[in-house]
C-alpha cells in the first residue's frame, strides 16, 4: 500500500482538528501521480479534492479499508496500526513550521529514499516531495 | 454625511473590539515578577511545562458576529503609561500582506528591553538559545501578515522561544492559508502583563477564517514568554541562567514606596533619578520626589517616554 502525507518541519499533520496547510499544486500533483488509480481518503479530506478528476473512495478509516496495492492519502488518521501493509510512503514537506497537535509518527525504519524533488507551490515557496520505498 | 456616520461606526466598533479581547489578573506574583496564576476570560492558564502554547476555551476563538468582517483592517492599541503594547487585532487579507522585504526594527525599544539604561538582551550559549540572544522584538501581528515594521505599538519584548516556537507557527499557518484561499482571517493578539511588569508573561492569540466559518483556521491559544533554561524577572526584563543566582545588583529589589524620581514641575513629567533626561531638567523647574510611583501619577505627573521610570 502506498500512503501519501503532507508534513511540516516537525512532522506535524493537524492542529485543532484541521489540516496545517494546503496547496493546490500539491493536490494536483497527487491526482496526476495516481494514473487512474483510486484514492482512499477519510471524509475530512473529501473537500480538498472537490471538482478534480479522480476516483475517490471515502472511508472513515481509509487505511483499514484499502487493499494492499491501493493508494491512501491520510491527514487525520494514524497509519501505525497497519504498518505491515505499507510499502511506500510519499511525503510532501511544506518546509514550514506550523502549530501542531497530531504528528506523523510512523516508523520509517527499513524504508529507503528513492526520490526527492523540489517545486514551488501556489502558496508555498518550496515544497519537497519525497518517495520512500520498503 | 453617510460616509462620516460609517466612519464613526467603524471607529466605535474598533474601540469596542479593543475591550472585548481578554482580561488578566494574577492573585499573587512570584519572586521574579512571573505570575503564579494567569486568568484569561475566566479560564486559568496552566503553568508552563514543555509546550510552547496551550489551548484556551478548548481552542475555540471568541470573536463575536459584530467583530467578524471580510474587510481587511489592522488595529494597534496606544502604548500605556508604562510604554507597553495592548491588544492588536486585524482582518488579514491578501491586500494587507507585504510586498516588500522586512525592514529594520532595531530602532524600537519595547518595554522591558532595557532596564536602568542597560540592555536586558543577554547572550547565552546557542545550545540554550537559538541565535544566542534571549530576546526578540516580537511582532504581535506578524510582519508577513500585515507588513508592519518598526511600529512600537506592535512590538513586545519576547524570548526567542516565544517568537519561534510560540508565535511564528501561527503566523505561518495564517499567511499560507490566506495566500492559498484568498480568504480572510480574523486575528487578535493580546500581550498579557502581570500588574506593572514590563515584560509580558505570554501572548494570547485567537484566529478565525471568515469565508469558510472557521473550517480552515480556528484557534484560541496562550503562548508562554519563557526561555527554557533561563529565568526572567518579568518586572524588569532582567534574566539569568536557571539555578545561577543573579548578580546582587539584579536581585536588589527597590522598595516601591521609596524610589527617588526627578520631577519637571513645568512639563509635569517625571524621570529616573540619574537619567540624562532627568539631569537636563532646568534647575528652576526641577524637584525631587521620593515615594510611590503611582502617587506621583495621581498627583498629575506622567512618566517620561525616554527613560521610562
Amino acid at each position: 500500500m502506498r500512503i501519501i502525507v503532507c508534513l511540516d518541519e516537525r512532522r506535524g499533520m493537524m492542529f485543532n482538528k484541521r489540516r496545517q496547510s494546503r496547496d493546490s499544486i500539491v493536490t494536483a500533483d497527487i491526482v496526476s501521480s495516481l494514473n487512474g488509480e483510486k484514492l482512499f481518503i477519510s471524509p475530512y479530506s473529501e473537500k480538498l479534492f472537490e471538482g478534480l478528476d479522480l476516483k475517490l473512495k471515502v472511508k472513515d478509516n481509509p487505511i483499514k479499508s484499502a487493499k494492499r496495492d491501493s493508494v491512501c492519502f491520510i491527514e487525520d488518521v494514524s497509519p501505525n496500526e497497519y504498518a505491515e501493509e505499507i510499502d511506500s510512503v510519499v511525503i510532501y514537506h511544506w518546509n514550514r513550521h506550523y502549530p501542531c497537535d497530531f504528528y506523523f509518527d510512523f516508523n520509517m525504519e527499513g524504508f529507503k529514499l528513492v526520490s526527492s524533488t523540489e517545486f514551488a507551490g501556489s502558496s508555498h515557496e518550496k515544497i519537497t516531495k519525497e518517495i520512500w520505498i520498503k | 454625511m453617510k460616509k462620516k456616520i460609517l466612519s464613526l461606526l467603524a471607529l466605535l466598533l474598533i474601540v469596542a473590539m479593543s475591550f472585548t479581547s481578554c482580561s488578566l489578573f494574577s492573585d499573587e506574583t512570584d519572586a521574579t515578577g512571573g505570575p503564579s496564576t494567569i486568568v484569561i476570560n475566566g479560564e486559568t492558564v496552566p503553568s508552563y511545562t514543555n509546550k510552547a502554547y496551550v489551548y484556551l476555551n478548548n481552542g475555540e476563538p471568541t470573536f463575536t458576529d459584530k467583530e467578524i468582517t471580510t474587510k481587511s483592517y489592522e488595529f494597534y492599541s496606544e502604548l500605556d503609561s508604562l510604554g507597553r503594547c495592548g491588544v492588536t487585532h486585524a482582518c488579514i487579507g491578501v491586500d494587507l500582506m507585504p510586498t516588500d522585504d522586512r525592514g529594520e526594527i532595531g530602532s524600537v525599544t519595547p518595554s522591558g528591553w532595557k532596564y536602568n539604561g542597560k540592555s536586558n538582551n543577554n547572550k547565552y550559549d546557542t545550545t540554550l538559545v537559538e541565535g544566542g540572544y534571549i530576546y526578540n522584538r516580537c511582532h504581535l501581528i506578524g510582519f508577513q501578515l500585515a507588513g508592519e515594521n518598526a511600529n512600537e505599538k506592535n512590538l513586545v519584548t519576547g524570548t526567542r522561544y516565544l517568537n519561534i516556537e510560540g508565535m511564528l507557527p501561527f503566523e505561518n499557518m495564517i499567511a499560507d492559508y490566506v495566500k492559498e484561499t484568498k480568504n480572510h482571517v480574523m486575528f487578535r493578539v493580546t500581550p498579557i502583563y502581570d500588574g506593572n511588569n514590563l515584560v509580558p508573561s505570554g501572548i494570547h492569540m485567537e484566529g478565525y477564517s471568515v469565508e469558510d466559518e472557521g473550517e480552515g483556521i480556528s484557534f484560541n491559544v496562550y503562548a508562554y514568554n519563557v526561555q527554557p533554561g533561563i529565568e526572567i524577572n518579568y518586572a524588569t526584563g532582567e534574566n539569568w541562567l536557571s539555578g545561577e543566582a543573579p548578580d546582587v545588583e539584579q536581585t536588589t529589589t527597590q522598595d516601591p514606596n521609596n524610589i527617588t524620581y526627578i520631577l519637571n514641575k513645568n512639563s509635569m513629567k517625571f524621570h529616573k533619578d540619574g537619567s540624562s533626561c532627568g539631569n537636563s531638567v532646568k534647575e528652576e523647574n526641577k524637584d525631587t520626589y521620593t515615594g510611590n510611583r503611582q502617587d506621583l501619577i495621581d498627583m498629575g505627573y506622567s512618566p517620561c517616554g525616554t527613560c521610562k521610570p
